[in-house]
């Protein structure tokens, strides 16, 4: 491993230590008729990295990617990818090649230029192999890294790596993909760590869902909801919607190409209400679950939890949050020959604010009756994949509960599940019920 | 309630009944399960979730016939409620990336009806102070109570009635007859004992094995505990020095 500084801070990248920028900036420029007419040394680091991944070394997208890390050393293209992520046109900072590559460039020397003659040379003084090369209309430029980061950025710094995840790599066996930057040097990056800096990820979209113009094929799909819904953008053969729109959800995010609008408002009560998700209340399912977690011995029990939110964030990953203790009488109701378990409703037990942007849709919640003894480290490896890029990364959470804890089991709590009112959902893991609100 | 209503009714018999010694007392017991098994069903897995001690509240009685001046000959019986609890962990490909798998669980509970029969040797005897090692045969009967989860299904993306039937199944799991062994050691001051024992299984598993959908699979699963307790000894007649 080998550490190497940007203008933005340090970088930790397995390094192969190849110089790749004067090949691929000689092909770049000198190709003809779409293949590089640099001497095959100069490909043979990236290349050796494609093979590495499992790609195929001429994957248009890696192509792009490696054209891109060297543009970024021109201030004109570095802005305006820079302001391209930022209109965030799903609601992340990404932007389609497809739909941008004609946009002008901008900048004083830049009139004419568009972004794609910028990237692959302008027609005028070279010979672009753009127009061999046939990128997926849903090739996305997306600026990826720590959050906040991220939300305080001004601008691009030069020495920005770019990333290349393609659509073929199967990141859960092999998640070490290419990265790249303008110095030339191809590295390798573990997709299952977050950057320190800010970085350029060339991936697929996945909020955009392609449909077959074709009418026979539209009918195979949910039509009823493309009826209302504009795609989002159309590159001749397929129209391209926010999946939004396409699975009937709402919740459409952005707007279209050209300030059009799109998507739509979302009927989860969680979209409509955005106070802190909340243990409503809790009870054990039978008095066998109540008392083989906590003999009547052990005196009054003491439940927590953990919800794994899926963020990126490993001080978000977990939040751990203890029911306040109560006594054994308020888990349950006895009569004179029998017992039954009995809500307990934690007094304002608020646990995290959960913005779709920073955490899964889907989180899970694990619970436990605490019992004192050692301490035991438990380690989960737990897989997480960013909505929008598709970027797989597995982490290790580290959890660490007492030897003797009960294992009261974990249960799934999806974004869209109602949470207001009485009909807010019950949870249930076999052993505990649960109820989280947002009301 | 019908349990204790048993055990009242062994404390209500009359003393006589019981020969040299009647000793009656509270015991704690601290037991571990052990289960090697994991019952893979598709891409569910079941199995025990052992435990490491947990503790329980034992109400027993015994009586002793003296065999000779250092060798008894006792009989009782006793009682506690223990917990099996079966967890399943299961994944299928519609779970999003960050829910490798997800765990559900069902407990059943036994009421354990043991009959120590054994022997006891006298090791020490001095002033009021006697120390007895005991060696016993414990036939059990467990009696079991459950209450099947009953909840909708399919509901959300982790209940499907395949894993209701799963964690519910831990029904079958208890066997209703085996035998243990215990061994341990009591020390008595005049009419107060302080009794301390191991209990463990005779056979490689006590288990019912585990069944579901009419199929039988392998499930072993032992238990072993330890006991303290405290009795009070009615001595019938009363021993001529």
């Amino acid at each position: 491993m080998k550490t190497i500084t940007t203008p933005n801070g340090q970088w930790n990248f397995a390094k192969k230590g190849k110089r790749l920028f004067p090949a691929v900036l000689s092909g770049l420029m000198l190709f003809s008729c779409g293949d590089f007419e640099s001497t095959p040394d100069d490909l043979l680091a990236l290349e050796a990295q494609a093979k590495k991944s499992g790609l195929d070394p001429k994957e248009p997208g890696l192509i792009f990617a490696a054209a891109l890390a060297n543009g970024l050393k021109n201030e004109n293209i570095r802005n305006f990818v820079f302001d391209k992520t930022q209109d965030q046109f799903d609601g992340d900072f990404n932007f389609l090649y497809f739909t941008e590559k004609d946009q002008s460039l901008g900048g004083p020397n830049s009139k004419s230029l568009t972004f794609a003659e910028a990237i692959f040379g302008d027609q005028s003084n070279f010979r672009s192999t753009e127009s061999s090369l046939e990128f997926d209309p849903l090739m996305q430029v997306a600026l990826r890294g720590n959050d906040n980061q991220l939300l305080s950025m001004e601008d691009l710094a030069p020495n920005t790596p770019v990333l290349y995840i393609s659509p073929n790599q199967n990141l859960k066996t092999n998640p070490i993909v290419p990265a790249i930057n303008s110095d030339g040097e191809v590295s390798e990056w573990d997709i299952r760590n977050v950057p320190d800096q800010p970085v350029l990820v060339i991936g697929q979209n996945e909020r955009l869902v392609k449909v077959a113009k074709n009418s026979n094929a539209r009918i195979a799909v949910e039509e009823l909801c493309l009826e209302s819904a504009t795609p989002y953008f159309s590159d001749g053969t397929n129209d391209y919607y926010f999946f939004t729109d396409y699975f009937c959800g709402g919740g459409g995010i952005g707007g279209t190409p050209g300030g059009g609008s799109g998507g739509g408002s979302s009927g989860c009560d969680r979209d409509i209400n955005s106070t802190w998700e909340r243990l409503d209340r809790v009870k054990f399912t039978t008095m066998q679950e109540l008392s083989d977690a906590t003999g009547w011995q052990d005196g009054a029990p003491e439940v927590f939890f953990i919800v794994f939110t899926g963020s990126s964030q490993s001080n978000l990953a977990q939040i751990k949050k203890a029911v306040p203790k109560v006594d054994r009488s308020k888990w349950k109701d006895c009569g004179i020959f029998n017992c039954r378990t009995e809500w307990v409703f934690p007094e304002n037990l608020e646990i995290f604010h959960w913005d779709k942007q920073n955490y899964s849709q889907i989180i899970t919640i694990q619970w436990y009756e605490y019992d004192p003894g050692d301490s035991e480290t438990e380690e989960k490896e737990v897989t997480y994949k960013d909505p929008i890029t598709g970027i797989e990364f597995t982490r290790t959470e580290t959890v660490v509960t007492s030897n003797n804890d009960e294992d009261l089991l974990m249960t799934p709590v999806e974004y869209c599940n109602d949470a207001t009112g009485t009909d807010a959902r019950i949870y249930t893991t076999g052993k505990i019920e649960f109820v989280l609100k947002i009301d | 309630m019908r349990n204790y209503f048993l055990i009242f009714i062994f404390l209500g018999l009359s003393f006589e009944s019981f020969g040299q010694a009647l000793k009656i007392g509270i015991a704690s017991v601290k037991e571990s399960s052990f289960s090697n098994s994991v019952v893979q069903i598709d891409s569910v897995a079941a199995f025990e979730q052992t435990q490491r001690g947990e503790t329980y509240l034992m109400p027993f009685i015994k009586s002793e016939w003296p065999l000779s001046e250092r060798f008894y000959f006792s009989f009782g019986v006793q009682y506690y409620r223990s917990y099996l609890s079966l967890a399943a962990r299961y994944t299928s490909e519609s779970f999003p990336k960050n829910i490798p798998f997800i765990s559900k669980g069902r407990s059943t509970s036994t009421n354990n009806f043991e009959f120590p029969l054994g022997f006891s040797y006298l090791l020490v005897k001095k002033n009021q102070v006697r120390i007895f090692l005991e060696l016993s045969a414990v036939p059990v009967w467990s009696i079991q109570s459950f209450t099947p989860l009953d909840i909708d299904v399919p509901q959300g993306i982790d209940w499907t009635q395949e894993i209701l039937d799963v964690i519910n199944a831990v029904e079958t799991i208890p066997n209703p007859f085996y035998m243990n062994y215990q061994y341990g050691v009591s020390m008595e001051y005049k009419r107060f004992g302080l009794t301390l024992f191991r209990t463990a299984n005779m056979s490689r598993s006590i288990s019912n094995d585990y069944q579901l959908y009419d199929q039988e699979y392998n499930f072993q699963r032992r238990i072993r505990s330890t006991r303290i307790g405290l009795y009070y000894s009615f001595g019938l007649k009363k021993e001529k020095n």
